[in-house]
Order: structure tokens, then sequence, then C-alpha cells
């Protein structure tokens, strides 16, 4: 009854990417905290992503990369479940758009081929979901950005749902959403911000149940 | 599972009835931050319900609002205690999710429920149950239980387009979920007062089927002392050692078949057993083993690193401590358990010394101990592949149809 796409409990159902945070004279946040919202992040989408698709014991729902940048090498782990995942989850901010590793996760996942399921919901067109996580400086997307649906912050903290706006290459993001971004809100809010988390990981079942993409393999 | 077929639960006569239990999934941590196996929100939607019901009611002397498991103290005999509600309660609520219908757990409370309803003779059985849409199920998974789930929301899309757990979270939603608590509310006090079933026997929960797919299989192995009960535990300092206070007597301790109550509500098939009845098995079944500290009096912590040195990663084990700062001698040996083990495995050894603690770390535990074994443990092919590939050659086939082995 449930749905489980390929079956393998090891698979993760999403792949959260992140930029890790450099200490800057200018940020609020130090790196140390900044790795901690996101990993709050990861818990609670982890938990609700969970709920929604009924994950077994032993099944975690996400993977996060948290070997440190700079390796030259991908963990074999990480090269695994960018190959595997069903949703890509970038989180947006000028730190993700000019690092050369998230651009390598976004880039192993952007290649893998998507197979369309047959429904009857537009979802998105490709099974990246990015959320702004910071006020970005550049208005633009990072490569590979085409068809992908950027999450509005609108769609995260209000009442009723506006569906993702989808992108071409190229394109400015719209600026209220340049505003605060996720963690300004997660930041603003404080508890209450957890019930806005639940958005994100409903918007992330719908590429999930609508299309599969292809896996590939390490090599 | 230790099964006695045809037991029911005590009714006492003098206990009241409920006016309703909450029946719902527990989910195993899906990250390694996360500890606990209950989502919060079932705890907050539970108070909600029980105080809108607790509004409206007009209940008998000693008629209790409302059940659910997170009421029952750490370390009781969990199946008793919910077979006991059950037999009780007027109105069965479920919180329906994927895990709700992928466990066998939950689907055997609602089972005891509708059987206690046959029993009882109860004149219109429905109206006693009353589903809950907990998470949002896609059109094609809607099963016409899922469907009358769906009533209760009638008018209010968001219901059925989010869940009740979304409305519950979300504070923009915060009418509907008043709404729908103040229908289900009225609900369970019209059929509990208009049509009391009165406490009545309930089946136990082992003796009842539930989802009819298998749960993947899950070891929880005791090793103690061969003397049982009856040896040291009683003359540690203080008198009751808080591991074996009751049940005495019984081969398998409380806390053996509590671990393994939590195991099974997390949706796995969990065995129950002594270590020496179920240390083949460990090759090809993740596990936790609860190790007795006076098994260091009993057989040497040699025999407790040597032991463990040989058993794979996913076999986790779990050293019991006496009271807490006892400096008596349960703790002592449990000190020594725990530097045994921590040399044979080279990760830090869980060690807990009370129930409370136990149940809070379980459930991660178990996780654990599943989640190396999908990582590392042995592969096996399908049971279905039987008969070997068919080949190009006739007498190849003919050769193959006679021989059929598993690989």
């Amino acid at each position: 009854m449930v749905f489980k796409g390929d079956g393998n409990p090891l698979v993760p159902i999403f792949f959260l990417s992140y930029a890790q945070a450099r200490l800057s004279r200018t940020s609020q946040t130090s790196p140390r905290d900044a790795e901690l919202h996101v990993l709050r992040l990861f818990d609670d989408l982890s938990s609700y992503v969970g709920e929604l698709l009924g994950s077994a014991v032993g099944e975690y729902p996400g993977f996060m990369d948290r070997s440190m940048e700079g390796e030259t090498r991908w963990a074999p782990e990480v090269l695994a479940a960018a190959g595997t995942c069903h949703v890509f989850i970038p989180l947006i901010s000028s730190g993700y758009v000019k690092s050369k590793w998230c651009a390598m996760e976004w880039d192993a996942f952007w290649r893998r081929n998507v197979i369309r399921r047959p429904s009857d919901s537009s979802g998105s067109q490709t099974a990246i979901l990015a959320v702004i996580w910071l006020p970005m400086l550049e208005d633009r997307m990072p490569p590979g950005g085409a068809g992908t649906a950027i999450l509005p912050a609108a769609a995260i903290e209000g009442p009723g749902h506006r569906s993702a706006l989808p992108l071409r290459r190229g394109v400015r993001a719209p600026r209220a959403e340049r505003r605060g971004g996720l963690l300004g809100l997660i930041l603003a809010l404080g508890p209450s911000a957890r019930g806005c988390l639940l958005r994100v990981p409903c918007r992330a079942e719908d590429p999930y149940r609508h299309s599969a993409t292809a896996r590939v393999l390490p090599g | 599972m230790n099964s006695t077929s045809g037991r029911t639960a005590e009714v006492q006569r003098t206990r009241h009835g409920v006016y309703f239990f909450l029946s719902y999934a527990h989910s195993a941590p899906t990250s390694e931050r996360v500890r606990s196996d209950a989502d919060p929100s079932v705890g907050v939607f539970f108070a909600d319900l029980a105080a809108a019901v607790a509004a409206r009611a007009r209940p008998l002397e000693g008629m209790e609002i409302g059940f659910f498991d997170q009421q029952i103290p750490p370390g009781a005999n969990m199946k008793a205690l919910l077979s006991e509600a059950l037999g009780s309660a007027e109105v069965f609520v479920p919180l329906y999710s994927p895990g709700y219908f992928a466990k066998s757990w939950p689907m055997r409370e609602q089972e005891v429920f509708r059987r206690r309803l046959r029993a009882a003779s109860a004149v219109a059985p429905d109206e006693h149950i009353v589903p809950i849409l907990w998470t949002p199920f896609p059109s094609w998974e809607q099963t016409p239980i899922v469907v009358r789930a769906l009533s209760i929301g009638a008018g209010i899309s968001e219901y059925g387009e989010n869940g009740l757990r979304a409305l519950c979270m979300l504070a923009s939603y915060r009418r509907s979920y008043q709404l729908i608590l103040s229908r289900l509310a009225d609900e369970i006090v019209k059929v509990a007062e208009r049509s009391p079933l009165g406490p009545s026997a309930a089946p136990y929960l082992d003796d009842v089927p539930g989802s009819a797919a298998a749960e993947a299989g899950f070891l929880v192995a005791m090793l103690a002392p061969r003397h049982g009960v009856s040896h040291a535990p009683q003359a540690v300092k203080g008198g009751e050692n808080p591991w074996w206070r009751t049940y005495a007597g019984r081969r398998i301790p409380p806390v053996a078949e509590h671990a393994g109550s939590v195991a099974e509500r997390l949706g796995l098939e969990a065995r129950v057993a002594d270590f020496v009845e179920v240390e083949e098995l460990f090759g090809q079944s993740p596990a936790i083993v609860i190790v007795d500290p006076w098994m260091v009096a009993d057989r040497g912590s040699e025999f407790l690193t040597s032991t463990f040195a040989g058993l794979p990663k996913w076999v986790v084990p779990l050293v019991l401590d006496g009271q807490p700062g006892d400096p008596g001698s349960g703790s002592a040996m449990a000190e020594n358990a725990v530097e045994a083990l921590d040399s044979a495995l080279q990760v830090p050894v869980n060690r807990v010394n009370s129930m409370d603690q136990l149940d809070e770390i379980l459930p991660t535990v178990v996780a654990r101990a599943r989640r190396t074994y999908l990582r590392e443990g042995p592969v096996f092919p399908p049971v279905g592949l039987s008969k070997r590939p068919g080949r190009l050659r006739d007498e190849d086939l003919r050769n193959a149809e006679g021989s059929e082995t598993d690989e």
C-alpha cells in the first residue's frame, strides 16, 4: 500500500546539500551555529518525510554530506547517495552558489535521467527542490537551474499553497524570496518555525511520488 | 514473542471505563540525533482531545477520559495494560498514516478492539471506531478505511490535503484543527454516553493477527547468570533490583520482554530469548543483548570480552546497572562489564540504570542495530528464486528442472 520506490531501504529519499559555513566578519551566526541549524532542518525533514512515507526501522530518509569540504575525492557514501537519492534539496545562499563542492553535488544529481511517472499532478520538472536558505547577493541560480523549482518563502510560512515557481537558467530569483530565506525564518520564529518546516517535506514528497530519477551507481 | 493463546486480559469488575483509546504508530528514529520513537505531536493531540472531551463529557464516577500508551509506566507489562485499556474504552481512535498500516502492532490494537466489540455484541460496532487521517494519503492509496477517516473532515479541505498532524502543528490551520477536534470530541461523547459498552474482556495483543506483510526479524537476547532470578539480584544493596521487580520466577525477566515489546512496536518481529538459545542466529539478524552485570561475578570479564569480540557489529549490548549512584556491588560490576565490552567492541557501550533511561535509549539502539545490519549484514537472494534460470538447450532445461536449489 505504501509507495516505496525501489524498495531498497538504504537508498535515501532526499539529499540535503548545503554550503559549509565560513567564518565571515559580517555573519551573525558562527559557523558552528549555522551548521546546527542545518542539522536541525535535516533532522526535522527526515522525521517529517519518514512520517509521510512510513519509513521502517533502520531507514533514514535523508542524507547529508558531513565530510569536510576541500577533500579532493568524494567519499563513497556521498557518491552513492547522490547517485541513488530521489530528491535533491539544495540550501541556496551566496555561499552555496560560489561553492565548487556544492556545484559538484548538484551536477551529480542533475546528470541523472529522470523518468516521469504517469500522474495527474504537475509537480516540479526535476526532482530538485531548491530552498532559499539565506538572502542571496547574486541573483542567479546555480548552473543546471533550468526547470528547477524554487520553493518560495511564502509557500513555507503562509497559509495555503502557492505552487513553486519554475525558473529558467539565469533568471533572477524574485526579490521577496531573497529577503529572509528559510534560515531567517527559523531564527525569527524560533520554536514555532518547526511548523513551517513541515511544508518543505510535503513539497519534497511531490517530486518523489511523481518522478523516478534513474540510479547511477558510483563507478 | 511468548504467546499464550486464548488468554484474555483480566478485567477487574471494579475497573471503570475510559471514553477513548488513542491508537497510533510508533516511528523509529529517522536520523542519528533523534532519540524518541513517539512523535511529539501525538502527545499534543492527545492532550487537546482529552481536554475537548472532558469539556463535553458527563462521566460516571470513576470513568476516565482518555488513554494512550504514553501513560504506561516505564517497564510495566505493556501488552497486558493495553489489552486492559482496549477492554475499557468506549471509542477507538486510530491515527492513520502509512506507518500505521505498515506495522503489525497498531493493527493488532485495532483487531483486539474489534474482537472485543464482537464478543460484547455491540449493537453498532462501527460507531465505536472513529478513524483520523493523521498524514495525507495520495488519492491512489485511499482505501475504504482511509476514506472513512476523511469523513470527520467533511467540508474542511485542508484536513484531507494535509492530514490532522499538519493541522495540529501549523498555526495557520488552527481554526480547522479546532473544528475537527470538536467534531471528534462530540462524536466520542455521543457514543460513550448514549451507547456505552461498559468494560468487557479483550484478547491479548499477541493472540490476534496484525498486518499481512511480514516484518523484519529482530532478536532480544538476555545474558544473565544461569541461576536466574533467585540469584544475586535480590542481594543487591537496598533490596529490590529495578530490573527484576515484577514477574519473579519467570525465565525471561521483564526488562527483556519490555525491550522486545519496544522493538515490536517499532515494526519488527521480535524474538526474546536467553542468549544461549539464539547465539547461532546472530549472523543473520540484528539484535540487542541485555547484559546482567552479574555475569562478571558468574563467568568473569574475560568471558564477556571474548563472547562479544566474536559477534557481528549489528549485535548491540546494553548493560544493566543497579540503582543510580549505588556504591554497592551492583554498580561496580556494571562498571567491569562495560569495560570488558568496551575492549571487545571499541565503540561506547550503552548502560542503563532505570526503566526510564531504558525507554529513552531503546528506540535509538534498536534502530542502530537494524541499520548496521542493513548496511553490513549478509545479503540473501529473494526467496522466490527457486529454479535455475532457463538455458538454451533442452537437456540443460531438463537437468535444471530436476535439481531445484536455492543459491
